[in-house]
Parts: structure tokens; sequence; C-alpha cells
């Protein structure tokens, strides 16, 4: 994952992740906590933004922001396409039909070799350039991506804060009670969840362009119920919640490295305190550190 | 043509026919209430009406136009709303939020609205707030609008969700046993509030087992027994029908 020289770097590689899975959880959020969607799928929807821009940017040497649109462009027309069927059945098989994309993504990506070079991954991915600026620094990047999940938070906290966020509360708590209200229940979900997996996308072409490598294993469903973890324990239905989710469940592990235990143990360590952390959190602590209040 | 009518209405699950060739007029800015016994298929004809099921036979037309098999949403843009026997609240919202989703056609209900034009829909927000808090304040419950819908009492709930229902702007409302478990006090409340909409205009279609509410209320009554009408007409009318009396009281 590029050079991370000093302490300096190495802090800032960390925020930068933080703001990335900040971008991912606010997005699912939007999917689970205020619409009651559960999706597996997030992380392939971070794939296709992260394949977009690796093969843009190095095949093409196409401009890293016009990438990140098209990988949007790309995401939202495949979720509208796996969104019209699957979200007219009703509640939990969505979240197998979630399940099954997840899987399917992840194959493509694996074994369309002459397009993706399957599982060697893409390399040598360059940082973005702007007005003949790169963002070449872990410090100057960390800018770049604080104030992209600082834009999708502000997306998202206008949907929740909107009447479109009152009617995905209304179909998370009952469907046939926002359908006898006059509301098209369908056409709210669909729109949430385009919305939701184009933000996916966003945060895929972040990290391919932080990483410089990619390959299919980085988007695999573990990392789908990673962000799915950082939205419960944030918090379902709030939106800083995300934020602060996303600080906690990247950050506070990384402090284990401070700890004087050899990386062997540190590291099935660290995936120990995330199945714990979650654990704790259905149990003592369902709404999450920032639980959803109510009242618009 | 009718206001709103059913012709030869049937539902049929798996083989059990819940409702049997029942056809009817409705007069516009009237009471017509709909009893029998449990088990009559009073819930199912509504059901039928709001788009919550598919009829296995028959029509339903509102001002003339076909309403059958029409989603549900659809037929409350036309201005047909309904309400639950078990009212399906949105119960962890507040009850001036259950109210505001009912209006119908709100510009922050469009995504892009939602997130690039907060400023102009501003001021129709601020008009939704004046009207939701008219309609809480008709029903009594202007003061209550800031608490969770799960924590209202019964009666008041049973008043959100006429609220709500009042909110889409429907002419024609089906009320689904609107009084049913209520106290004789809370019970008045609700009938005042049914003679309110109607002299505002308003249609309404009433399911209940109240008998005392409904004949006080209604201006024509409709009796289904199993699948089938068996009587209608002016409440003290079908009081006095002998098969009314026969399957109704079970005598």
């Amino acid at each position: 994952m590029g050079e991370v020289a000093g302490p300096v770097d190495y802090i800032f590689y960390i925020l930068i992740l933080v703001s990335i899975y900040a971008i991912l959880a606010v997005s699912l959020n939007l999917l689970v906590g205020m619409t009651g969607l559960i999706s597996m799928a997030h992380a392939a929807f971070m794939a296709i933004g992260a394949y977009t821009t690796a093969l843009l940017v190095t095949g093409t040497g196409m401009n890293f922001f016009f990438t990140v649109g098209i990988g949007m462009l790309i995401a939202a027309g495949i979720s509208a396409l796996l969104a019209l069927p699957s979200l007219r059945v009703k509640g939990d098989h969505y979240i197998i039909a979630s399940f099954g994309f997840q899987v399917i993504i992840i194959s493509i990506l694996l074994n369309w070799p002459s397009l993706t070079r399957g599982p060697f991954g893409i390399m040598g991915i360059p940082r973005p350039r702007l007005f003949g600026f790169t963002f070449a620094s872990y410090q100057s990047f960390f800018l770049l991506s604080a104030g992209l999940a600082i834009v999708c938070s502000l997306v998202a906290w206008r949907v929740s804060t909107s009447a479109f966020g009152a009617v995905l509360r209304a179909i998370r708590e009952d469907e046939v009670a926002a359908q006898s209200l006059g509301k098209d229940v369908t056409r709210f979900k669909v729109l949430v969840f385009v919305l939701g997996c184009s933000l996916a996308a966003v945060a895929g072409s972040l990290y391919a362009s932080v990483a410089s490598f990619i390959d299919p294993f980085t988007f695999d469903i573990a990392e789908s119920i990673f962000v799915l973890a950082i939205v419960i324990i944030g918090g379902k239905g709030n939106v800083l919640g995300s934020v602060l989710g996303a600080v906690v469940l990247i950050a506070v592990p990384e402090l284990l490295k401070f700890l004087a235990v050899p990386s062997a143990i540190a590291d099935p360590l660290r995936r120990m305190l995330y199945g714990m952390l979650l654990v704790v959190f259905m149990r003592f602590m369902p709404s999450g550190l920032l639980p959803e209040r109510a009242g618009r | 043509m009718s206001y709103f009518e059913v012709q030869e209405l049937s539902k049929d699950f798996d083989g059990l026919r819940a409702v049997d060739g029942f056809s009817s007029g409705f007069e516009q800015g009237k009471v017509t209430s709909l009893i029998g016994p449990n088990g009559a298929g009073k819930t199912t004809v509504f059901n039928l009406m709001s788009g919550f099921l598919q009829a296995t036979k028959g029509r339903v037309l509102y001002r003339g136009t076909d309403i059958t098999g029409m989603a549900p949403f659809k037929i409350v843009e036309r201005g047909v709303a309904r309400t639950f026997q078990d009212l399906r609240l949105f119960y962890h919202m507040t009850v001036q939020e259950n109210v505001l989703l009912g209006f119908q056609r709100q510009r922050e209900e469009k995504l892009v609205e939602a997130i690039f034009a907060r400023r102009r829909s501003r001021i129709e927000r601020q008009e939704l707030g004046g009207r939701a808090a008219e309609i809480l304040g008709r029903l009594g419950l202007a003061a209550k609008s800031r608490e969770l819908a799960r924590d209202l009492s019964y009666g008041e709930q049973k008043l959100l969700a006429i609220a709500r229902a009042m909110a889409t702007d429907a002419d024609l409302l089906l009320l689904d046993e609107p009084a049913a478990g209520l106290g004789r006090h809370a019970v008045e409340t609700i009938l005042g509030v049914i003679r309110d909409l109607v002299k505002g205009g308003k249609t309404v279609l009433l399911i209940d087992h109240h008998m005392e509410a409904v004949m006080g209320v209604s201006d024509w009554v409709i009796v289904l027994d199993a699948g089938k009408k068996i009587a209608e007409g002016p409440p003290e009318q079908v009081q006095r029908n002998d098969e009314v009396i026969k399957v109704y009281l079970g005598l």
C-alpha cells in the first residue's frame, strides 16, 4: 500500500482510510439504517469504482476526477439493473440477492484477466492530479478524501432530513402503511439504492488511488460485512454515527499496533476485537454509538 | 354513474370465497357503513378497493374510472385513502411526522430536490407544517405533535390514523373500525370527526362493530355475511331487517 515513510505519514494514511470507510458507511447507512435494506454488496460497488479508476487512469491516462464520475455512473447503472427486479421482492429476500451479486462481481473481476488482470490485480495506479497539482503526499490526499467524505456525508444528511428521507424511514417501519399514504415504495427504494451504490464507487476510486494497487480480494464479502459493522456500531440511521463508526473501527484497532505484540498475534487479535465489538454492541447497545433520533 | 361503485366484486383465497359477487354504489358526501359478523369479508372488501388485494372477479370504479388492480399508491393519488384495523402507524416517529407523510407530491420527495434544492422547498415545508398542525388541531392532537406515536393512548392513535389519511387530501376515506375498542367518550370524539369530514365535503366508508356508533353516524348501511351482501338501506330500516337480525345477532 503506497510507501508509508514516517509516523506522520502513517497517521495521515489511517485518516485517509477513515475517510474512505466513512464514505462507505454513510452510503450504506442510507440503505441499511434509513430504509431497512440490508445490502451485502457494498464492497462490490466499491470495487466497481476502484476498477473503473484503476483501469481508466492506468490504461488511458484519464484524469482521476473524471474516472470518479464515470465510476459513479457505472455503479448507478448496475445498481439500478440489480434493484429493479430484486427490490420488488419482499423483505429479506433482498439480502440474499445482494449477497449473490457480491459473489458475481468478484468472480467477474477474478475471471476476466484480459480486462482486470484477474488475481494479479492492477498495480501502479497513480495519485490524482488537479490543475497541475498532484495529491502525492498523504497529507494532501487526506484533504481530498476528507473533502469527498464531507460532501458524501452532506448528501446523506440532506437526504435523511428531507421528506424523501422521511419516506425511507416510513418504508423501513411499515411498507404497507407507506403505500397507503400514496408513496411509490419501489421508486424510493430504487433511488436510494442507486444513490448509496454510486457513493460507494467514490470510496473505491479513492482507495485505488491511495493504495496504488488493487485486486479482487480487496473487495470480498468480508469487506461488505465490515462496512455493515461500521454502520451498525456507529448507529443505524444516523449519518454522524457512520462517520464515528469508521473512526472507531479503523483507528482503534490500529492503536493495537503500538502495543508490543508481534504482528502474527496482533492481526488475529484485531479480527477478534471486531467480532467482540459486534457481539457486545448487539447485546448492550443495539442502536449504536449515536442512535437515530425521531423528529424532523 | 355512481361516485364510487363496486361491480360483482369477488375474492377467492385458496378455494375460500371471502367476497362473493358484491355490488353496490356509494353516494358522494355521505357516510356508508359496511357491517357484518366477523369473517363476513368487510376488510377484504377494503383491501380490494384500496389496491392491497387483487380481485378474482369484478371491478371497482371511482368517479367513473376503473381502479381495479391499480397499485395502492396510485389509488391514493386519485383520491381514495384508507386506514387499517391494526392502525399501522409509524410508531417510532412523532405524531407530526406521521401526518407529514400523508401529504402528496412534496417537492422534497424528489431525490434531486432533497439534495440540491433545500432553499426552494423551505417554504413548502413551512406550509406543510402549518397544514399538519391544522389537522392535528381539528382532531385535538395539537399538544401531542412532538410525541412518538407509540406513546399515545389507543384512542389518540386511532385519531392519528385518521389524521394521516386526511393529510392525503383524499375525497373518499375508507375507515376500518375507527371506533372499535374505544370507550364511550372516545367513540363520541371519533364520530364527531367523521361528521366534520362529511360536512367538509368528504365521503366516508366505514367498517365497524360498534352498532350504536354505526347507526348514529351512517346515512346508508350495507350488511355483508359470508362475503355476500344480504341487505342495504338507511340505518333504521336495516336495523329492523329480519335477516340482518338473524345473521348479525345470531338469533
